[in-house]
């Protein structure tokens, strides 16, 4: 049998594996979904209220305190008052850098508290007495009485199989690689074998030792970002070197400088890669530092737009490509600064909303994303606009309830893309190519079509690694990825990593849930809409759904800029998801119990 | 609290519904692919390259390869001629050429199978990533022999088996190699276009087959009608008349008038019939329909004339489109006509692909024996004796072969071929009715001192018998 029918053949376990793990991991997250969603109900502990009523005082009762606790008389307010003077959504008490704060919500929504009236957040202390209506709360900070902080349900899911899978794709995959690397090709093999080495020994250490060392590591989350780089590796090794045009051996010069240079390209992406893992531990360790990572978004409103001036002034194109993205630093090192923008991008979006922004606040933040969006278009990157601008659409409508807000900027957004369309002739050129995909084969929208005939070429199972025809795709490393994906493992693995995407999500989101300060709340939204966002977009784009623009694959595509960010920001999203209550309070000096008087 | 988890809620919603919407559409746009871009012009050549290294064998019926990938490059027939004759059939790794054996069936022809659980049979062989073969029904040495006839000049020329429909040889003119369609250098004018499947000829005289029916199951039928020829004068004002010939064949009958190929006789008689029976004469030999030929693509026949305009009918009624009318056929159909005379009224379903083969030498979707169009009864052996007159003693005597009963009719036509060409053209089809030989042709070609008649019996005559 050749090594071709072996590939051929290894492509079933290639997809069954790839399939079953998502199906696995998908099947964990659903479930942890939901019972956080449950769990989410529960109250705040060693927080609550005393509601009593003015005209009645006798019918005192206790009142739970969520980290964002909405009163009013709307049917899903938390604490409901139905009564003349209350309105749907009346007042809100949230928990913030660790401080209790109460906050009218609507103008003209009277509340005082203790006997004051108040017009903006004013900050809550043990035995504060609320008014509002014929209402009155009082305020108990119930540590002070010694009641300890519930800790949140510790992420204990695991899926060992969906390792198991993981590890033995990869073995298989390197296996295959390093035989597929025969005669002249030979040469490569050490950077294949150091490199799968590499990240095998590190992403199996940290999923050795995280879990142990820091509580309530998501090891569902760490499983999928894993299985999605295995994937991205053997793709990214097949494509750097597998038939690639050589020189003749007798031409000793040009074939080690051939060989030299396939091996440091796959370096560089691996490096990545191994870089990310490498200081993934330090990320978590600064995301779950609560304060430190905050204080950086104060940085990411000046650095964001920062960022995307730099490289509007000094990016360079990169071989073919027509958008301007990279700046070329000394040693011949390519940053793609735009990738690294995005993190900054969310870490704002989640400071400005970790707690119900004031209008003007909203007002302040929307100039300031729409300058950046402004940067983005002058670049042209697109792909990032496509990206940034649900993801912040998401977050506002999920911290805000402002449903409506969001349809007028969602409508106000099109009215823009509209005017874009109109300025500028590239996104006109897009559109036309995405446009005309099934009629004529353009220049626009070649890639596309090549791309598409590679996805269909691959069936449900594909060709099998190394027997494809990427080689006449543009882009095939980066942007067209998936369709390499889908010609060599198949259209099943390619909806399992659509799968493994909505994973991401829902881990962010369901930890988003539970999360008991509004800046985890509103960052783990962000960041895990991003992966998804950018997943389907790029995969949407290459498959000719929506028009193309250039994203890349988050873990999978070529781009050591991007598989570094996205690593660093995997390792955000890990660290904030560890934050425990206990982080979101000020320290209480919890009093000595008193001994008892007299006896001895 | 709760209304967090309501907002959380309507994102997942929203996010659930996109996500599969991505994957619904993941697995249309696969499937659309496949059907869409099977070969697209402008495609990646390199990607081509590649994928045809695994590509399986274009295999003739006299057991030629025509096509075979087993040293890892794609290379086509040894023989040289072989691969001209049979260029614009076989086709090119490159789609250079688009309606070819090579595009068309690139699905089985690069192992993209629809049956998984074969497939996996086949992976666990180790075979799984050969492509199929495919079986043609042309012969290579026929073929090769028609092209030789043609002698460069432009031309086509099919050869069916009429009993099954079978195409013997369907070779077209002017061809290369394909080394050079592969790499687009000097490729002759038009050689990338098949005029056997897709040429759109005028029929000329041929066409007077159909006329001939048509007026034979007419009202007007009248079997004594003699009509009195004097060359140049045409039957109507403006109308037919004795465009190249010029000769005057003074008072003819059917029987004559066929054989001497009377423009004056069939121009009155498709007055006497009427357009619209003679444009349902031709529907009935399949003119407007589709010919059948399954994987390629063969172009459909022709006819539109004006109602109330007698000089044009008469025109038309000869095979020779004038003003506004409209009449092509591709010498593949006319090839079934003379076939379908033959084989008692009968025009077989045209095959080129005889059956395909995997890589375990199991035979699968051979090609089904069906009837495509069927003729009336009435006209088979009235046609099938005034197509012998024209070989025994008409215009087609050079198409005779000795030994053989051979029926036919000739044409000549003035026109602008597809590739742009006005030029005069030599048109015969005909049938060889000797028991063993079900052989059909028709023969298209620029006429420079060429016959079609000749070429015919030319490649008639090297045909070998069929044992039942």
């Amino acid at each position: 049998m050749t090594l071709a029918g072996i590939a051929h053949l290894a492509r079933y376990a290639f997809a069954g594996a790839i399939v079953l793990a998502a199906v696995l991991l998908l099947h964990k997250s659903l479930r942890g979904m939901r019972q956080k969603m449950r769990w989410a109900l529960h109250p705040v502990h060693g927080f609550f209220l005393i509601e009593s009523d003015v005209l009645d005082r006798t019918q005192a009762r206790a009142q739970k305190l969520y980290h964002t606790t909405i009163i009013g008389s709307s049917r899903i307010a938390d604490i409901r008052r139905k009564e003349r003077g209350v309105r749907k959504n009346h007042a809100m008490i949230y928990l913030f850098n660790g401080v209790w704060y109460l906050r009218p919500l609507e103008s003209g929504a009277d509340i005082w508290l203790n006997g004051k009236p108040v017009d903006k957040d004013t900050k809550l202390t043990h035995s504060d007495s609320i008014g509002l209506g014929t209402a009155r709360f009082d305020f108990i900070d119930d540590r002070l009485f010694g009641s300890p902080i519930l800790a949140k349900p510790a992420s204990s899911e695991e899926s060992p199989f969906a390792i198991l899978l993981t590890l033995a794709l990869l073995f298989s995959g390197g296996v295959l690689l390093f035989f597929l690397l025969r005669g002249p090709y030979a040469p490569l093999r050490p950077a294949l074998m150091i490199s799968f080495g590499g990240f095998v020994f590190l992403s199996l250490l940290w999923r050795l030792i995280l879990p142990h060392v820091i509580p309530g590591f998501d090891r569902i989350l760490y499983q999928t970002m894993h299985l999605l780089a295995v994937i991205g590796l053997i793709l990214q090794a097949r494509l750097t070197f597998v038939g690639r045009v050589l020189p003749e051996v007798t031409d000793k010069v040009a074939y080690n400088a051939r060989i030299d240079q396939l091996a440091r390209s796959f370096y560089v992406q691996a490096g990545a890669l191994l870089l990310g893992l490498l200081i993934l531990p330090l990320v978590i360790a600064i995301a779950r530092r609560g304060r430190l990572l905050e204080k950086l978004a104060y940085a990411g409103i000046v650095l964001t737009p920062l960022f995307y001036a730099a490289t509007y002034v000094l990016g360079g194109g990169l071989e073919t490509h027509g958008a301007r993205l990279w700046i070329h630093l000394p040693f011949g090192v390519t940053l793609q600064l735009t990738e690294f923008a995005k993190i900054l991008f969310v870490l704002v979006l989640a400071y400005v909303f970790k707690n119900r922004p004031t209008a003007k606040q909203q007002w302040l933040f929307a100039l300031w994303a729409l300058f950046n969006f402004g940067l983005m278009f002058m670049l042209p990157d697109l792909g990032s606009i496509m990206i940034l601008l649900p993801v912040t659409l998401i977050v506002f409508a999920v911290m805000t309830s402002e449903f409506l807000k969001t349809f007028l900027l969602l409508v106000g957004g099109s009215a823009l893309a509209l005017v874009a369309y109109r300025l500028f002739p590239y996104v006109q050129r897009r559109i036309f190519g995405w446009m005309s995909l099934w009629d004529e084969i353009n220049d626009q929208n070649r890639q596309i079509v090549y791309g598409l005939q590679a996805v269909a070429r691959g069936g449900l199972f594909g060709v099998g690694v190394g027997n494809g025809a990427p080689g006449g795709i543009p882009l095939a490393a980066s942007d067209m990825v998936f369709s390499v994906l889908a010609e060599e493992f198949g259209m099943l693995v390619g909806l399992s990593v659509v799968v493994l995407f909505i994973v991401i999500w829902l881990r962010g989101a369901s930890s988003a849930v539970i999360a008991r300060d509004g800046f985890s709340s509103s960052f783990l939204f962000g960041a895990a809409s991003i992966f998804f966002m950018e997943a389907i977009i790029v995969i949407g784009g290459t498959t000719g759904l929506i028009p193309l623009t250039g994203v890349t694959l988050p873990f999978i595509a070529q781009g050591g800029s991007s598989i570094l960010a996205k690593v660093i920001m995997m390792g955000l999203l890990l660290g904030v998801q560890t934050r425990t209550e206990a982080d979101a309070y000020e320290k209480v000096q919890v009093p000595e119990p008193q001994p008892l008087g007299g006896i001895t | 609290m709760k209304t967090l988890l309501r907002n959380v809620r309507i994102i997942l919603a929203f996010f659930l519904i996109l996500s599969i919407a991505t994957l619904i559409g993941l697995v249309i746009q696969q499937r659309r692919s496949e059907t869409h871009f099977r070969a697209v012009a402008g495609e990646n050549k390199q990607i081509l390259r590649e994928r045809y290294r695994q590509a399986g064998k274009i295999i003739s019926a006299d057991g030629v390869i025509l096509a075979d990938s087993s040293s890892g490059e794609r290379k086509y027939a040894a023989d040289g001629a072989v691969a001209e004759a049979l260029l614009q059939i076989v086709g090119d790794y490159t789609h250079n050429i688009v309606n070819t054996v090579e595009s068309q069936l690139q699905g089985p022809l690069l192992g993209n199978r629809d049956n998984l659980i074969k497939q996996l049979e086949l992976d666990v062989r180790g075979l799984g990533f050969h492509g199929d073969d495919v079986l043609l029904t042309v012969l290579a040495s026929l073929s090769k022999r028609a092209y030789q006839q043609l002698g460069g000049h432009k031309g086509a020329v099919v050869l069916l088996n009429y009993e099954t429909g079978d195409i013997i040889a369907s070779v077209s003119s002017p061809s290369t190699s394909p080394t050079n369609v592969v790499k687009w250098q000097n490729i002759p004018d038009s050689a990338l276009f098949n005029r056997a499947l897709n040429g759109r000829f005028a029929p000329g005289s041929t066409f007077k087959v159909i006329t001939a029916a048509a007026w034979m199951r007419s009202p007007a039928f009248d079997p004594n009608l003699e009509v009195h020829c004097q060359g140049d004068v045409p039957v109507v004002p403006s109308g037919a008349f004795e465009n190249h010939s010029h000769a005057n064949h003074g008072t003819v009958g059917l029987g004559e008038a066929f054989s001497q190929s009377c423009n004056i006789f069939f121009g009155q008689v498709g007055i006497n019939t009427g357009p619209d029976l003679l444009e349902q004469e031709a529907n009935t030999f399949g003119v407007g329909r589709p010919l059948g030929l399954p994987y390629l693509t063969a172009t459909q026949s022709r006819i539109e004339f004006p109602r109330n305009d007698r000089p044009l009918l008469s025109w038309a009624a000869i095979g020779q489109p004038a003003g506004e009318t409209v009449l092509t056929m591709s010498p593949l159909h006319l090839a079934m006509i003379a076939g379908g005379v033959a084989n008692d009224g009968a025009m077989m379903t045209p095959h080129i692909v005889a059956a395909l083969k995997d890589p375990l030498d199991a035979i699968y979707d051979r090609r089904s024996v069906t009837t495509q169009f069927k003729l009336p009864q009435e006209v088979v052996r009235p046609l099938d004796q005034l197509m012998s007159g024209v070989v025994t003693n008409g215009t087609g005597r050079q198409a005779a072969v000795r030994g053989h009963e051979i029926g036919g009719k000739t044409g000549t036509v003035q026109m602008t071929d597809d590739a742009g060409g006005e030029t005069i053209y030599s048109l015969f089809i005909g049938y060889d009715k000797t028991p063993g030989y079900p052989y059909a042709i028709a023969v298209v070609v620029e006429n420079k001192g060429y016959s079609a008649a000749q070429i015919a019996g030319n490649i008639l005559a090297n045909t070998s018998k069929i044992e039942p």
